[in-house]
């Protein structure tokens, strides 16, 4: 599948904009930088100690199918049933997966077009509804730029920005 | 309100890194106008042999992976047909100006690099708009430089912001002040007047630096350069590549909109050719360290 990362050499699994990764392996965590706009997805089984995390630019593939065919991580639509699918495949079962957002901010003035992490956001919340999934934490919205970390011992989601103290969700 | 860095302005509060960045990195205006005039390919070599340091680094540019060379690239006519002159012209640009750019802004909030990676991306990010909205090759081309330089102020306003931390900078919420106008309330000038002021002093086309006057402000010029650099700002924050405290705090401009003829549909496109550009621009930025 592409751009995903299972676990590696390396303890810390970097996750870029239109990528995800999965990971089982308890000593590792996975981190995405510098959310703007974009979301953060993290997902995780406590019991099978399986987490993943995807990092999706925009809300919907229809507007560019070219694209989305191409890498169809880059969108909320297209990548979310693809990570859920991966972790599956990875032992993690639906009803243990807890799901925690981070990231979709948005630039002042900005109409419509430009609220893309907003969009972002609702087209999430609009696929997980359709999927009976919940989200348990979120931190979303703000003109912050975030950095999200999950740990797969422990299932820990942590939040820091720029000149803010770090936070779990 | 007629202020320079010079007298006045509390961006002034380093003056010899005002000095510093006043003083025009040689190889810029002579490459900058070559690039204008469609290169004649010897001329571009003539200007960069001049450079030593940056005849040094085209050559080990030649010579990386990126374009894995059959055999050692090592005169400047090689480099050039290798990598293309374009290209090169834009290596050129972007090596010239890094030195003052590639620097930490603690004031900022923005670590190593990230006001260098900013730069970089909104250059590309306006070439590729520029290139959308079928502007002509000048205008493409301008579009590029002034969107590697429009933040160049912030490197002096940031001299104020560390000494004088603002805490409205940062904000979880989306009605949290706007970095521009905390810049003018606390400095009683923002980065892009700033920016503007030492621009001034390299002699380049008035047209560079009015863009980098307006490009908070498009709406304040007649051209076009300014919008598509708000434009181009806006997607690099959008896509991550902001950085900083409160990173995404500033306004976009509907007018910008307006005078690009940018739509919903373009800029989802160019948002994901940057994405795609990434490995790119991450070569083009690790080089001109
Ligand atoms: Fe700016
Ligand atoms: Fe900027």
């Amino acid at each position: 599948m592409m751009n995903v990362v299972r676990c590696s050499s390396e303890n810390r699994i970097v996750v870029g904009i239109g990528e995800m990764a999965l990971c089982d392996e308890e000593n590792r965590e996975i981190v995405t930088f510098s959310l703007g706009s974009c979301l953060g997805i993290s997902i995780y089984d406590p019991v099978m100690k399986v987490g993943g995390m995807l990092h999706v630019l925009l809300p919907d593939s229809t507007i560019q199918k070219d694209r989305a065919a191409v890498n169809p991580l880059m969108f909320v639509d297209t990548g979310v049933p693809r990570l859920f699918r991966a972790a599956y495949s990875m032992g993690a079962v639906k009803e243990n997966i807890i799901v925690k957002v981070a990231g979709g901010a948005d630039m002042r003035g900005a109409r419509n077009i430009f609220n893309i992490g907003e969009r972002n956001f609702q087209s999430l919340q609009n696929i997980l509804r359709r999927n009976n999934v919940n989200i348990h934490k979120q931190e979303v919205g703000g003109s912050i730029s975030r950095t999200m970390n999950l740990n797969i011992a422990t299932g820990k989601v942590s939040i820091n920005s720029p000149g803010m103290q770090n936070r779990f969700l | 309100m007629r202020e320079t860095i010079n007298q006045g302005s509390r961006s002034n509060a380093n003056p010899k890194l005002t000095e510093q960045l006043k003083s025009s990195p040689a190889i810029l205006n002579q490459i900058l106008e070559k690039y204008r005039n469609d290169p004649d390919i010897d001329e571009v070599i003539e200007i960069i042999r001049l450079d030593a340091e940056i005849t040094t680094r085209i050559l080990e540019i030649a010579n990386s992976a990126a374009f894995s060379p059959g055999s050692p690239v090592t005169s400047l006519k090689s480099a050039v047909s290798n990598i293309g002159s374009n290209e090169i012209i834009r290596n050129v640009i972007c090596l010239a100006v890094s030195g003052k750019l590639d620097r930490p802004l603690s004031g900022y909030g923005m670590e190593d690099h990230d006001l260098w990676r900013h730069s970089v991306y909104t250059a590309y990010a306006a070439e590729r708009l520029g290139q959308i909205c079928s502007m002509d090759d000048e205008t493409v081309q301008t579009a590029f430089t002034v969107g590697l330089l429009h933040d160049i102020g912030k490197v002096l306003t940031n001299e104020y912001l560390k000494r004088h931390p603002v805490s409205p900078l940062i904000s979880v919420t989306k009605d949290g002040a706007d970095v521009i106008q905390i810049e003018r309330n606390n400095l009683f000038m923002d980065h892009a007047q700033t920016g503007a002021e030492i621009i001034r002093y390299w002699n380049l086309p008035e047209i560079i630096t009015d863009a980098i006057r307006y490009h908070h402000a498009p709406g304040n010029t007649q051209s076009p350069i300014a919008s598509i650099v708000h434009l181009a700002d806006a997607a690099a924050h959008i896509s991550g590549h902001g950085y900083g405290f409160s990173a995404m705090a500033s306004h976009i401009d509907q007018v910008a909109w307006e005078r690009t003829g940018f739509n919903s549909e373009m800029f989802y496109l160019l948002l994901m050719e940057l994405q795609i550009m990434e490995s790119e621009i991450e070569r083009m930025m690790g080089l001109a360290r």
